[in-house]
């Protein structure tokens, strides 16, 4: 409850109801969360559906780095968050979800420009199976006329 | 990524990719093709490329005696300024004589206009990482219905409407040299036609040798103010200003010092970051050329004399600045030159037979505008094939070429240099 808690501190309750305890500062890094904390209806603990408690622990994490940082050089930050987002793809789908839907934009700025570094040089199919999880049956069927079009040349 | 991002996210992640990368994933699927080539999608791709990626390529063109074309070339602006192998094919033919004049260059996207061998109408926008292009529909004032006229080109970015525009300011000829206020017509790629804007600026610039610079969103050319009094005439210089935004007219002071100088061999351009004056003791047969730039932009007092570059070793023209603070120049011979003014050492970067007047320096980038308007453009080795079955394609038999460039070149702007100075001074 928010009279036990210190001051500047929310509660933040992951999907699968772990609890977080942060200061208001980094929380509000999310816009999401700092309009609920603006609008005054965040007087108890936040809950944060649709983030699990491995995915918000990582989103605290970059944000409390970020909030630290502010005066630290600004290329120490960049190497924290070419680290912080070098992930498997699960995990990097998970953390886009949540920070697209909690609105942390440093923290998707960080993971989509990871993602486009990531397939920039990679082919369509690759982008198609890889990326997309298309079946390859989709693609024989569905796309079939669009494969042909493809096979011209862009270079 | 086993499930569908929003397309907000995917937004988000493609507007970082390259060029390269875009138009190869619009057939990656239906949702991608449609995304990529909305114009919202390629404004937001411009002002990510623009404003997040380092500007270390650098564009060059220049007309090559040896092959009879134009080349344009990307160059990394490094030391050893290394071609990247990317020799941009030049795709429009049937212009008047040897090489279109460059506009400007921003945003990816070229302006070029057949004026600097005699009078044609032809612009065309050109997209060369796309290769895309538009030519543009021939504006109301022609010759053919107001008569013997000269004009100027602006080519700029509208940041409000996210939309390209060229502006065309078109000085009829009077009795008494050009007639002011001119005819002004701006085209917009959205609206694909020309329009009429009113206007009452009372400028006057100097026929082919202008240059624009276009900064904060307003091209700039040098240009002059013409008084007469009991037929005595006298002018002053200054630097005439089109806002792209709200399409007004506008002027900035030129240093003191230039202010009596003859416009004609000065030069607007953009050196560094700032807008920037290059002028040359005469036009043609130049000895010298000084660096003038305006340090804070709207604020006269902040002109300054950057340095002086003496001319007579052999350098021509004044082309750009590189991420080293070197400048880049055009030889006399033809070769494109890096000067370092501290040691006032001069390098040949590029050893090319071209020629002076037809090098074009800028800092190259790369978007997709055009990919909806454009027509796509045959690549030069398509469009040799067909000529060659046709008439054979002329080799290089023909040695006389060589000087008929050059010849030309001096012969068109000695009857401009009479023309202007006699209008200026009069006779």
């Amino acid at each position: 409850m928010s009279s036990s808690l210190e001051k500047n501190m929310l509660i933040l309750r992951s999907s699968d109801g772990e609890e977080f305890i942060v200061p208001e500062v980094v929380a509000v890094m999310s816009k999401a969360i700092k309009n609920m904390v603006e609008d005054e209806c965040a007087s108890n603990t936040i809950p944060v559906p649709n983030v699990d408690a491995n995915i918000l622990a990582m989103v605290i994490e970059f944000c409390k780095k970020h909030d630290e940082s502010e005066a630290e050089a600004a290329s120490d930050l960049k190497t924290f968050d070419s680290e912080f987002v070098n992930r498997g793809q699960e995990a990097l789908y998970d953390l886009i979800t949540a920070a697209n839907f909690r609105d942390v934009k440093e923290l998707l700025d960080a993971l989509c420009q990871n993602v486009a570094e990531m397939i920039k040089g990679k082919s369509v199919h690759h982008i198609r199976i890889q990326f997309l999880g298309y079946q390859l049956f989709e693609i024989l069927t569905s796309n079939f006329i669009w494969n042909i079009w493809c096979d011209r040349d862009f270079d | 990524m086993s499930d569908y991002l929003p397309i907000e996210v995917t937004t988000e992640i493609l507007k970082r990719l390259p060029v390269k990368s875009l138009l190869r994933f619009r057939c990656v699927s239906k949702t991608w093709m449609s995304l990529i080539t909305t114009p919202d999608f390629i404004t937001k791709h411009l002002i990510t490329q623009t404003t997040c990626t380092p500007r270390n390529h650098t564009l060059v063109r220049y007309y090559s005696k040896l092959h009879r074309k134009e080349i344009y070339s990307v160059h990394s602006d490094n030391q050893s300024f290394d071609d990247l192998n990317a020799q941009i094919e030049f795709p429009f033919l049937g212009h008047s004589r040897f090489y279109f004049r460059v506009v400007g260059f921003v945003n990816g996207l070229l302006c070029l206009s057949d004026d600097l061998f005699g009078y044609t109408d032809t612009i065309v926008l050109w997209n060369p990482s796309i290769r895309r292009s538009l030519t543009l529909p021939i504006p109301r004032f022609t010759f053919a219905c107001s008569g013997p006229f000269m004009f100027v080109l602006g080519f700029g970015f509208d940041s409000k409407t996210n939309d390209h525009k060229v502006v065309r300011v078109a000085y009829a000829q009077g009795d008494d040299g050009y007639i002011v206020p001119p005819e002004v017509e701006v085209f917009t790629i959205r609206s694909g036609c020309w329009r009429d804007v009113k206007t009452t600026v009372p400028y006057c610039v100097t026929e082919s040798f202008w240059t624009q610079a276009f900064l904060n969103g307003s091209v700039h050319w040098v240009a002059y103010k013409l008084t007469v009094k009991n037929k005595e005439r006298s002018f002053r210089s200054l630097i005439m200003s089109f806002d792209m935004g709200s399409e007004e007219f506008g002027d900035l002071r030129i240093p003191e010092s230039l202010v009596s100088m003859s416009p004609m061999n000065m030069s607007a351009a953009v050196f560094g970051d700032s807008l920037s004056i290059f002028h040359y003791d005469k036009r043609i047969w130049t000895n010298n050329c000084s660096i003038w730039v305006m340090k804070e932009y709207g604020v006269a007092e902040s002109w300054s004399n950057l340095f002086n570059i003496d001319l007579e070793g052999g350098l021509g023209m004044v082309l750009g600045c590189r991420r080293n603070g070197d400048v880049l120049l055009a030889a006399k011979g033809g070769e494109l030159v890096s000067y370092n003014c501290g040691t006032q050492a001069s390098t040949n970067i590029l050893m090319m037979c071209g020629t002076k007047d037809s090098y074009y320096v800028d800092s190259y980038t790369e978007s997709l505008v055009l990919l909806i308007e454009g027509n796509e453009v045959v690549g030069r080795k398509a469009r040799d094939a067909m000529s060659s079955s046709e008439d054979g394609f002329p080799g290089v038999e023909d040695e006389g070429e060589d000087d008929e460039v050059e010849n030309t070149e001096l012969w068109m702007q000695s009857v401009i240099v009479q023309f202007t100075s006699a209008l200026l001074n009069e006779l």
